[in-house]
């Protein structure tokens, strides 16, 4: 179902008043991910990885290093180095086998980790394309609209001048993706580790576009290291990966507990499963 | 203005090769040529008749007739509501058609370029057509054919035997010019060769910013394109040239470009060249004076079957002098390109400095590249460097955009039009927009 941005508010005002709830009136995005296996060559990297995002909510995707998030992520996307079995469905269609691009103009955004630097790509361009392409906007409105956005996570207008990723910093490259992901008006947004290498004060920007994005009705996985976000952010789960399987689906208590013991903590709450 | 019939069916008849010394003679009275440029195009002619031909030059000119020289000497201007009609074909605004009128190829009674080259007159600046300008000016004498010599090779012998119109521009000491002067040079008859010849002055501490243009109104089943750019980059002045080239149907693009760099001088020579059936370029830059500064630059984009072979040179001369060549070239479908850079500090070059870089695209699995880049010093203490990469498209890039909603194209387009900004940013303020807007015209149209 397509939904658009007047009735989304209005959905979210009405999720707000009925959080909890177990029977919907309205449907909103969803991203169902069944039995989910990404492989590279031979290599099995994620094992049956199944989730279901929905509702406009926050899950957050956790995991040490190496346990295959970004692969997850990639894998999802469609890049041709993952081969992805199980059923990636975006609100009850199964997009696994879509084109990359395709994907996107389902509504499924991705922020990636390491964006690659595109030589001689300057931003403003890029952005403004993305941003004809997802909203219905003449070109003057385009501009600003793109300013706007910019403003929201942090970014000068200036940048817009700059050639892609080649003169950002590791902080701005995450900045400017949650802005590609704000423009994009995803029913999905997948953020791989939006939080990494930005600067303390940036934290509670991030988490903000965070909310911005929640709040157009886009559904979020959030794949972070970063305790200090959920001083911002409440998820509604949180999904533990270790070495390629979802050990763990929890509510966002564990939280204060993984943030004072690490990950052993997971092993403690299986037991007591 | 009469021409005899009978010389006109006895040149139309024949092929170059059974050219004899005689027509070169009459030809060069018809136009009523002074007699230093009769001397030039007989040299030429001996030259071509004592020498072995050349594989790679000979067999596009052999198919080439008379015609060539007499349709030069008939038409050396094209008719402005012709160039209406020509820059309709290809596209190209009139507003824009009447900057490029400038050129002179292109005679005009348009107001605003009379305002124009009036204002040029009042600087001392000389522009008009070659054919006028070797009977109007002595200066030409000192220049003409010394870069480009009617004895080098087979390739500057012919031009110089069959050259017919081109512009010829001299910019007076401390004149500065930064709004480019635009020229075209249309092939305008089937089975042509062009050969204009472009000659420019830049005399000491002036600044000249050159735009030339080639391309064909029409699809063509034959034609070769032997024009040659003589530049001359006096002390402290600045001359740059871009040169653009995009053909239609099976046009050989075998340029002739000669540059030379007196003291304190930049000359720079950039060229952006799309389709052609082949290219053969071998422009090259003498830096003669110290502290000169050569700069080549190219962007190319060469698709289907198209052959091209580029080996451009810069010749460090002079102490402190310096050389910098940029290649940046994208190859797809079954083009083949070879690139063979060089540059050459000779013995005297002390303190010389020179960087090459050389990269390439290529699009596709047929598509093939062969880049040498090459460094020569005949000095102890000269620095060059270079570095090369021949490559494809990022599949990370690619997918980057996709992740955006691009589709492989868009997205394969964009990274293309990217690949060639390092070069477009370095360009001159002024030539750096129209440049990048007819790359991106072209990118689009294909």
């Amino acid at each position: 179902m397509t939904t658009n941005s007047i009735s989304k508010k209005y959905m979210l005002f009405y999720i707000n008043s009925v959080k909890d709830m177990n029977a919907w009136a309205f449907e909103l995005p969803e991203l169902k991910l069944e039995n989910v296996s990404a492989y590279l060559g031979d290599k099995q990297i994620v094992k049956n990885f199944s989730a279901r995002i929905s509702d406009g909510e926050l899950h957050v995707l956790m995991g040490p290093n190496g346990s295959g998030k970004t692969t997850l992520v990639k894998a999802i996307a469609g890049h041709r180095a993952y081969r992805l079995e199980g059923k990636v469905l975006l609100d009850n269609e199964n997009i696994s086998n879509l084109e990359t691009n395709k994907k996107a103009l389902k509504g499924l955004a991705i922020a990636l980790q390491e964006p690659p630097s595109l030589e001689g790509v300057r931003v403003g361009e890029v952005l403004i394309k993305i941003a004809k392409k997802f909203r219905r906007l003449n070109d003057m409105e385009v501009s600003k609209f793109v300013k706007d956005v910019l403003n929201v996570v942090g970014l000068d207008s200036d940048v817009l001048s700059k050639y892609y990723m080649a003169e950002f910093s590791g902080g701005e490259k995450r900045k400017l993706e949650l802005a590609k992901v704000l423009i994009m008006n995803p029913k999905v947004a997948i953020l791989d580790e939006p939080d990494s290498g930005v600067d303390i004060d940036s934290i509670p920007r991030i988490a903000s576009t965070v909310s911005k994005l929640l709040s157009a009705g886009s559904s979020v996985l959030l794949i972070t290291h970063q305790f200090s976000l959920f001083d911002y952010l409440r998820p509604k789960r949180v999904h533990i990966m270790i070495s390629g399987e979802k050990v763990l689906e929890s509510s966002p208590d564990i939280i204060d507990e993984l943030e004072k013991e690490g990950y052993k903590v997971v092993k403690k709450y299986g037991d007591r499963k | 203005m009469v021409i005899e019939s009978r010389n006109l069916t006895l040149m139309t008849d024949e092929v170059l090769k059974d050219l004899k010394e005689s027509d070169i003679v009459e030809f060069s009275r018809l136009r009523k040529e002074p007699k230093w440029v009769l001397e030039r195009r007989l040299n030429a002619y001996r030259y071509l008749k004592s020498t072995r031909p050349d594989p790679q030059i000979d067999p596009f000119l052999e198919r080439l007739a008379y015609r060539t020289i007499i349709e030069g000497y008939l038409a050396p201007v094209i008719d402005f509501n012709d160039a209406v009609k020509y820059a309709e074909k290809i596209g190209m605004p009139k507003e824009e058609l009447e900057m490029l009128a400038s050129g002179l190829s292109v005679t005009s009674d348009n107001r605003l370029l009379k305002a124009y080259l009036k204002f040029m007159e009042s600087k001392g600046i000389k522009f008009s057509s070659m054919d006028e300008a070797v009977k109007k000016y002595d200066i030409i004498k000192d220049y003409m054919f010394k870069l480009v010599t009617p004895v080098q090779n087979r390739k500057f012998a012919y031009h110089v035997m069959l050259w017919s119109g081109g512009p010829f521009l001299y910019m007076p000491k401390g004149v500065r010019l930064p709004q480019p002067i635009y020229s075209i040079f249309t092939l305008g008859l089937e089975g042509l060769s062009q050969t204009e010849h472009t000659l420019i002055i830049a005399d000491e501490r002036s600044l000249v910013n050159w735009i030339e243009g080639c391309v064909t109104p029409f699809k063509m089943n034959y034609g070769v394109h032997l024009g040659a750019l003589e530049g001359f980059a006096l002390k402290k002045s600045s001359l740059r040239i871009v040169s653009i080239s995009n053909w239609y149907g099976n046009v050989h693009h075998l340029p002739i470009k000669r540059l030379m760099a007196f003291e304190r001088a930049t000359a720079e020579l950039s060229t952006v060249g799309f389709w052609a059936k082949s290219i053969r370029i071998a422009p090259q830059i003498d830096v003669v004076g110290r502290f000169g500064k050569g700069v080549m630059q190219n962007i190319g984009f060469y698709t289907k079957d198209q052959r091209v072979h580029a080996s451009p040179k810069v010749k460090l001369i002079a102490e402190d002098s310096k050389a910098m060549v940029l290649n940046r070239t994208v190859v797809m479908d079954e083009a083949t390109e070879e690139f063979r850079g060089l540059i050459d500090a000779k013995k005297g070059a002390r303190n010389a400095s020179g960087f090459m870089s050389c990269n390439t695209l290529i699009l596709g699995d047929r598509a093939r590249s062969i880049t040498v880049p090459g460094l020569h010093s005949e000095e102890k203490e000269v620095d060059l460097s270079h570095e090369a990469s021949v490559g494809r498209v990022d599949y990370e890039k690619l997918f980057y955009l996709e992740l955006a909603g691009f589709t492989e194209e868009e997205a394969t387009w964009m990274l293309v039009s990217g690949f060639f900004e390092p070069v477009l940013s370095k360009l001159p303020g002024a030539l750096k927009e129209e440049v990048r807007s007819i790359v991106s015209l072209a990118l689009k149209a294909h």
